[in-house]
């Protein structure tokens, strides 16, 4: 017993230490945000800062000339708007993979996982070309269009809906239900935890997206925030606070969106696991 | 009858949709025709959108606001029938905001003054400011055979690096029409196989920039022409003083390549290869440089150490301007930003040195010019209005960003205007001295300049990175330089 006891406190300082050590480089920023730009790279690190420019940050960041507001909300139209569209497609896509029955499933499966294997940045040309000839360019709805759909979550959810029994399927259909029912109203709720892996991780890369915006965006107005916090390095020659203020406010979104589900994540692995 | 037949191609689809989803033996019939309505929904949708495109293209235009290449299509069509009268409009591409642009609309302005029959956009491809976001959508564009007219380079390797790639245009038959010998006009003619594929609008030579104050301080007086890497690491100690956060180093090396060997850069025909285009990655003033870059961080203790610059992102700008480095290697693009009194303040006057040479015996003069460079797009309709502009660029006196290019720019007209009233910060005779000293030359040679040439100056940097941080011989550093370099074929 004692010794349990003594493997479980070893054990918690461990993981408290590793968790330290993930956590400080938020620390960092949360520190760096706190600053006067001049104190912000000071040597040896000073954690608590000797003179707080928080709101003073908080000012240049939000109420600056920057179009920071703008810039947030960009954002975050286009990474809600991405994320529900990959939710729709890549389900639909990993239902009829999974369930569905039809000809030339596996060559399609094949092709589409072989697509997964071309790096993004290769297929970067041929897509401006496309874009181009849409008339998309320098709009959202070309970034939107090119991230509804993802190949790797789509694989996700092929094989968390592989994992649910057929009898499902039979059960549905002896009830007089379609396909599309038994889609929406039987598979979708049963695949809520993968649903919402697939909801971080797409929000996620979305709200990350640097190359994206970068190439397809031209009008400031449309810039998202990866772009427009640069913005704080060129107008105020790499104000570190600022930028680690903008940072700050920007995994905001971030935190939330994990954290609201995240429990349906470990809710999807505890039912799983106890079911399974 | 054109819309008739339209008309009935789209029954034809529809009804194919329909039998398709009879046909394919999928669900029951209340999905078949749910199926049936979702897709014939989604073509109707498609057809609507793709007329949309047709009419709005020309007003609606989120793409011909924004990408103004297709203007200038659009504007060589119009040229074709169009009388001579009509101006042609060539697009320039940079990365350049907030004063950068200013001064470029503002020298644009003239030149269309000037020249009534070209028009010239300037497509600031990112705001930013940031030249390597503008390089990688600049590959893509061009990668996308998008019409680019002008694209301006930061430094002659990326631009060489594109002309490799025969995505730039060479300019000798235009200098020959024009009958200019480009060698007599330039510092730099960025050369593959023998031609000239860029116009150096803007020129950096390096020098040496010191803080006045503390040089009358210390008793000493500026160098001058003729001296050594010697003499520099004596100076640095003598102006080096306090201890902790209060110590000033007598000087200070950034973590650019220049800075990991500059005796390669100035009295090298190019710092990385040589005429036969292998790797100098041994030759002896490496050597030379790598020591004295350690002696002076950790003998002198007279130079801030590279650990410390590159943990706490050290600056050459903030350092000097700070006062906690006395001297700096740099270029003339610094004389912007030590003017620049809102982002910058300081209260001492800066005075110039030439860069030092490496020994007594070497030639003095030799200088290491860097610059800015326009080269015109293969795609370019207008090449030869393109070179126009490039050609004004480069020569015009009105507006003055940095030294110019061009060799045969009137000094004292430059200085004049580069300094304007800023003469308490910046000391003009010595400046004068080390810019327009009959002396300058450069013996790069842009020919050898190689698309790899990027990559080994970050194998230098890698190189010095090893030497000073783990403390590996001068030897052992050359040889990984080497190796590296080799791989890079």
């Amino acid at each position: 017993m004692q010794r349990k006891l003594l493997t479980n406190a070893v054990l918690t300082a461990l993981m408290g230490l590793f968790s330290l050590l993930f956590f400080a480089p938020l620390l960092w920023m949360f520190s760096a945000a706190s600053k006067l730009d001049k104190d912000v790279m000071t040597y040896p690190v000073r954690w608590i800062p000797e003179k707080w420019n928080l709101i003073q940050n908080f000012k240049t960041v939000w109420m600056g000339k920057v179009p920071f507001d703008l810039f947030y909300w960009n954002s975050l139209k286009l990474s809600m708007l991405m994320t529900l569209c990959t939710l729709l497609f890549s389900s639909m896509a990993g239902f009829s993979f999974a369930k569905l029955r039809f000809p030339g499933k596996a060559m399609a499966f094949a092709a589409l996982m072989s697509f997964f294997l071309i790096p993004n940045e290769a297929t970067l040309v041929p897509r401006y070309i496309m874009i181009k000839w849409l008339g998309l360019y320098n709009t959202h709805e070309s970034l939107i269009l090119m991230g509804a759909f993802s190949i790797p979550l789509t694989f996700l959810m092929r094989q968390y809906m592989l994992g649910i029994s057929h009898e499902f399927m039979e059960a549905a259909k002896i009830d007089g239900a379609g396909y599309f029912r038994t889609y929406w109203q039987l598979m979708l709720p049963l695949c809520k935890p993968i649903l919402a892996t697939v909801g971080i991780l797409k929000f996620l890369w979305t709200w990350n997206d640097y190359q994206g915006p970068l190439i397809f965006l031209y009008n400031p107005k449309l810039f998202t925030i990866t772009l427009g916090i640069q913005s704080f390095r060129d107008q105020y020659s790499d104000n570190y606070a600022a930028l680690m203020m903008a940072s700050l406010s920007a995994i905001v979104p971030l935190l939330l969106v994990f954290i609201v589900l995240q429990k349906q994540v470990v809710k999807g692995i505890t039912v799983g696991g106890v079911k399974g | 009858m054109h819309t008739y037949s339209k008309k009935m191609h789209t029954c034809k689809k529809i009804d194919s949709l329909y039998w398709f989803c009879n046909h394919l033996a999928i669900g029951g019939y209340e999905m078949r025709q749910r199926l049936w309505v979702m897709l014939s929904t989604l073509l109707v949708f498609s057809m609507l959108a793709a007329c949309g495109n047709n009419n709005g293209a020309a007003s609606q235009s989120p793409a011909s606001e924004s990408s103004p290449s297709e203007k200038a299509s659009a504007s060589a069509s119009n040229d074709s029938s169009a009388p001579a009268a009509d101006p042609v409009t060539i697009k320039y591409h940079s990365w350049l905001n907030n004063k950068g642009e200013e001064d470029l609309r503002l020298i644009i302005a003239n030149f269309e003054r000037d020249h009534p029959e070209i028009k010239v956009e300037y497509v600031p491809l990112v705001t930013n400011g940031d030249s390597t976001d503008y390089l990688k959508k600049l590959d893509v564009m061009m990668a996308a055979s998008e019409e680019v007219d002008i694209a301006s380079f930061p430094n002659v390797d990326f631009l060489l690096e594109r002309a490799a790639r025969g995505v730039l245009a060479p300019l000798d038959e235009f200098y020959k029409e024009e009958g200019v010998d480009p060698a007599a006009e330039y510092y730099i003619n960025p050369m593959i196989n023998g031609q000239i594929y860029g116009v150096q609008d803007l020129a950096s030579l390096w020098l040496v920039a010191l803080n006045e104050s503390v040089l009358k301080e210390a008793g000493e007086s500026v160098p001058q022409w003729g001296w050594t890497w010697d003499d520099y690491r004596d100076l640095a100690k003598r102006l080096t003083k306090g201890e902790g956060e209060q110590k000033r180093y007598g000087a200070f090396f950034h973590t650019w390549g220049e800075y990991d060997n500059l005796i390669a850069y100035t009295e090298r025909p190019h710092p990385f290869v040589n005429a036969d285009k292998q790797p100098i990655f041994d030759d002896p003033s490496y050597a030379q440089f790598f020591n004295l870059r350690r002696a002076m961080e950790q003998e002198d203790k007279s130079a801030a150490p590279l650990s410390d610059t590159l943990g706490a992102k050290l600056h050459y700008r903030t350092e000097f301007v700070n006062g906690k480095a006395a001297m700096v290697p740099t270029a003339t693009f610094f004389l912007g930003q030590l003017m620049d009194r809102e982002n910058n303040p300081h209260d001492f006057k800066t005075v110039f040195a030439p860069l030092p040479q490496s020994s007594k015996d070497a030639e003095t003069g030799l200088s290491y010019i860097g610059g800015n460079f326009g080269a015109v797009g293969s795609s370019s309709k207008h090449k030869k209005e393109s070179y126009q502009f490039l050609r004004y660029l480069s020569t015009q006196m009105d507006v003055i960003r940095d030294m110019p290019g061009w060799k045969k720019a009137d000094a004292k007209l430059v200085i004049d205007k580069l300094i304007g009233d800023n003469k308490d910060l910046i000391d003009v005779d010595s400046l004068v001295n080390v810019m327009y000293d009959a002396r300058v030359k450069t013996i790069y040679d842009a020919s050898l300049s190689t698309p790899t040439s990027s990559q080994m100056k970050k194998v230098l940097e890698d190189g010095m990175s090893k030497f000073l941080l783990d403390n590996l011989s001068v030897e052992e550093a050359q040889q990984y330089m080497m190796d590296e370099a080799k791989k890079l074929k």
